[in-house]
């Protein structure tokens, strides 16, 4: 097990950094400066020039990679180009914001998803499956920003009982109230993608020689579903957990915008457009590494459910 | 045992210790919930949702940005300003009165005596300290420096003395009229004064997010990406703020800030500046609509690099091709204004539509003279490859100049950027026809920056945004700008503007008034004309009452 995930980091390595490479290319390939923009368009060429040299802009790209490289190496990310913020004090604020809306919504994903997915498989054809159906192929249909939005719409227009935007202060009671609508919106996205594989994985498993001879033996229904149906099913359905973690780890950005929440990906789309390359490649570096550390979790966790698999 | 010894069941026991641990965080939650009246706050904050997502700096001799400019004015003054709310109209600021100007060896000579007793705020390592002419001197030094201020270009030969600690000199080498010079000593851009101590302290980069000044708010906090927190100045020299503070947040999307207003998070938040979200507004309760100036004129600009545009008969036919009603009607009445020169009606030294009309240089659409001057011009399959912003603000021009221009045969092809990339494009002269939209403080910057050939893109001596290349009118510009006589000084930008119209140089559309929506509890302290900051103005004098 330990050899496997000495294994598995060590290969984590050039990925990491091959990303990293990526990133710091393709930010300075994009048209705009940092200095033009920081200083507008009324500032002289002199001025965005001043600038720039006081950045480090003007110095070759190579010098620039050698420099970031060596800062990742302390664990410096750098400074914002347009403000001057330690990158790292911007992330350490942000990252907070989007850990607990991705992990609430983690949770609801899987709370409403697998009870849906095993009810719809249980009354395959008949009515509630036919419900779970429709409802999961509307919740993969519609984007999360679009969702949100819907939601804001009645709960926050309409109805007046939770806030349309902001996150409150985090982790007080107060934050709960700001999270229940983005985290709902991302919750929802996501049950509906476990829904539909839950129900598929069931029917499998129930179609299987061991089920048959569980209930062959006159073990009672819900004996049967609860001890050898799902315990069997849940096996790829945690697996895909990371999946579906990395997934909301992308829907989390625009749903951070609807609800003008902090987070990385208001961090990453605000640097984008102040092509603020520090912060920029910063976030990706950050999110870069969730998903190595998810996928490797997922690896593991897989080992852990399935006695079949060995490290 | 245990059952009997307290006299529970083991369930009954489970379910009282998890209602004891959930109490201390039901309790929390409580106020929340609106099941208890939580603390009521010293006084109402304003809740300021402001459309982008971050700040850009705090520094104001490096604001440019809307939402930069907006939150320097909350918290400098300059030694003059501009009256709240009507942006023509000068009064003194830190300064007791208006200063001025004597000639003394030829230089000219403005005098301030500043007030006694104004504090700058007090800071973590700066303790609050009266102002003196020790700061306005280093800030008119800083705002001057290249490397320390991006309005550096503006206060060429123009240096600061102080004659005592309440006195300060400011010493123009070519003498200018007040028409120029308030403006550089105003609340706006370079002239802003700043704590000499705090950025002595703080240094540059640390500035950019702590800010210090004397104005009625004080810098509390910044959240990246979220907001900025902002202190009622106690201390204040017109007297306490009557806000509770301002919670500035970042909110970029349009849809957003206008969802928080009327989900009750936010109390002001600026708009779109179209009339369909205006009237959308108008219509939601409890929610009131500001527009007001200053306007930011949308102009096209011919670029007489490109062939065949350096021909003026071309790019006037081009010109009787374009319908500035069909422009207006993309964005509708209510926040825009039509203009028939560059200069936009409220700056001095701005045509009125009369001397335009009557000089035949509106360029009334005329689809039929448009291809009677391509053909005497021997231009045909006339056609552009154009790069647009992805902002609506220039896309729906450049879409509707290539449905105007279609009908007399000129074909234009668009392709849609982001928009640090649309700046980063036209700055390296490759669009033959560019929008901008743009405001400018006065006549000389403008026509200086959009029509000076040192200001041409990529060749001018200090490249610029002149991007139709055009280098007709220096003498104008420059004979403007040493011009003491405010009367001979606006005939002059008057004379350049006409040439410009005659030679066809760019074509002025509409002017974009500022829409901002409150709730009707916020009332701004006054009434709003224009504001150079761009944004309502909040001051000691702005109230707000939640209903």
């Amino acid at each position: 097990m330990l050899r496997y995930l000495a294994g598995r980091l060590l290969f984590a390595i050039p990925i990491f950094l091959g990303v990293v490479t990526i990133v710091f290319v393709i930010v300075r390939v994009l048209p705009g400066d940092p200095a033009s923009v920081a200083l507008g368009d009324y500032a002289s060429r002199d001025a965005v020039e001043a600038l720039r040299h006081r950045l480090g802009l003007d110095r070759p790209l190579v010098v620039q990679y050698a420099d970031y490289l060596a800062g990742l190496a302390r664990g410096d990310l750098g400074q914002s180009l347009v403000n001057g913020t330690p990158v790292r004090s911007e992330v350490a604020h942000s990252l907070p914001f989007t850990l607990q809306l991705t992990l609430l919504a983690l949770v609801l994903g899987i709370a409403l998803g697998i009870p849906g997915g095993v009810v719809s498989a249980l009354t395959r054809n008949r009515a509630p499956d036919g419900l779970t159906r429709v409802l999961s192929l509307v919740g993969l249909s519609v984007p999360a920003y679009y969702l949100g939005i819907l939601l804001i719409l009645l709960f926050a227009i309409q109805l007046r009982v939770l806030p349309a935007i902001g996150a409150g202060t985090l982790w007080t009671a107060d934050s709960v109230r700001y999270l229940i609508l983005p985290a709902g919106t991302l919750g929802l996205v996501m049950a509906a993608a476990v829904v539909r594989f839950t129900r598929s994985t069931v029917l499998n498993t129930l179609s299987q020689d061991f089920v048959r001879t569980a209930q062959a033996k006159g073990l009672r229904r819900p004996v049967v579903i609860a001890k050898h149906t799902l315990r069997a099913a849940l096996i790829p359905i945690i697996s895909l957990a990371g999946v579906w973690s990395i997934g909301l780890i992308g829907d989390s950005v625009t749903t951070e915008i609807v609800f003008a929440r902090p987070g990385l990906g208001s961090l990453m789309v605000g640097a984008m457009l102040q092509r603020d390359y520090t912060s920029l490649q910063s976030v990706m570096v950050v999110y870069t590494a969730f998903v190595i550390v998810i996928n490797l979790a997922s690896d593991l966790l897989y080992g852990v459910v399935d006695p079949r698999v060995r490290y | 045992m245990m059952k009997k010894r307290s006299g529970m069941t083991r369930r009954q026991l489970l379910a009282r210790g998890a209602a004891a641990a959930a109490l201390p965080a039901l309790t929390r939650l409580a106020p929340s919930l609106g099941l208890v009246p939580a603390y009521a706050a010293a006084g109402p904050v304003l809740r300021f949702g402001i459309s982008e997502a971050d700040i850009g700096t705090a520094d104001p001799h490096y604001a440019s940005g809307t939402q930069d400019r907006a939150l320097v004015d909350m918290i400098f003054n300059g030694l003059l300003r501009y009256k709240p709310g009507d942006g023509t109209v000068f009064e003194p600021d830190l300064a007791a009165e208006m200063p001025r100007p004597a000639v003394v060896a030829g230089k000219q000579v403005w005098t301030f005596r500043l007030r006694r007793g104004v504090m700058f705020h007090a800071s973590e390592r700066v303790p609050a300290y009266e102002l003196t002419s020790d700061d306005v001197v280093f800030s008119l030094q800083k705002a001057a420096d290249r490397t320390r201020s991006a309005y550096a270009g503006q206060y060429t030969g123009i240096t600061a003395q102080a004659t005592d600690r309440y006195t300060v000199g400011v010493i123009v080498d070519t003498p200018v009229s007040q028409n120029l010079f308030y403006p550089l000593v105003s609340n706006y851009a370079g002239g802003f004064i700043m704590s000499r101590r705090a950025v002595e302290t703080y240094g540059l980069t640390a500035v950019k997010t702590r800010p210090v000044g004397t104005g009625p708010f004080v810098f509390r906090a910044y959240s990246p990406k979220e907001r900025v927190e902002l202190a009622p100045n106690a201390q204040y020299f017109r007297g306490r703020p009557q806000l509770g503070g301002v919670d500035y947040r970042y909110v970029a999307d349009i849809f957003s800030r206008e969802l928080g207003l009327r989900g009750g998070q936010l109390d002001t938040v600026s708009g779109a500046q179209d009339e369909v979200w205006i009237n959308k507004m108008q219509a939601a309760p409890n929610v009131r609509v500001d527009i007001f100036g200053v306007g930011e004129s949308t102009v096209i600009y011919f670029n007489q690099n490109v062939k065949p545009l350096d021909r003026a008969p071309v790019r006037q036919a081009i010109a009787y091709a374009l319908n500035r009603d069909e422009f207006q009607a993309l964005v509708g009445h209510k926040a825009a204004v039509r203009i028939v020169a560059p200069l936009a009606p409220f700056t001095a030294g701005a045509l009125t539509e009369r001397e335009v009309e009557s000089r035949g240089l509106d360029y009334k659409t005329d689809p039929a003279k448009a291809r009677r001057l391509l053909s005497e011009a021997g231009v045909t399959n006339l056609g552009f490859d154009l790069v647009t912003s992805e902002l609506q603000s220039y896309r729906i021009v450049y879409e509707s100049l290539q449905a105007q221009l279609a009908k007399v045969g000129i074909q234009v092809r668009l392709r849609v950027v982001d928009h640090a990339t649309y700046h980063a494009t036209i700055r390296k002269d490759a669009n033959p026809l560019v929008v901008y939209i743009a405001f400018r403080p006065n006549a000389d910057i403008y026509l200086r920056s959009f029509y000076h050939s040192a200001s041409i893109v990529v060749t001018g001596k200090s490249p610029d945004t002149n991007f139709a290349h055009y280098a007709a009118i220096d003498a104008l510009i420059d004979r403007a700008r040493v011009e003491t006589n405010p009367a001979a000084q606006v005939a002059l930008w008057k004379e350049a503007q006409l040439k410009i119209l005659q030679d066809a140089a760019a074509y002025p559309i509409y002017y974009q008034n500022q829409v901002y929506a409150r709730t009707s509890g916020v009332d701004y302290g006054h009434p709003l004309k224009s504001v150079l900051a761009l944004y309502p103005g909040v001051d000691e004098t702005t109230r707000l009452r939640r209903g």
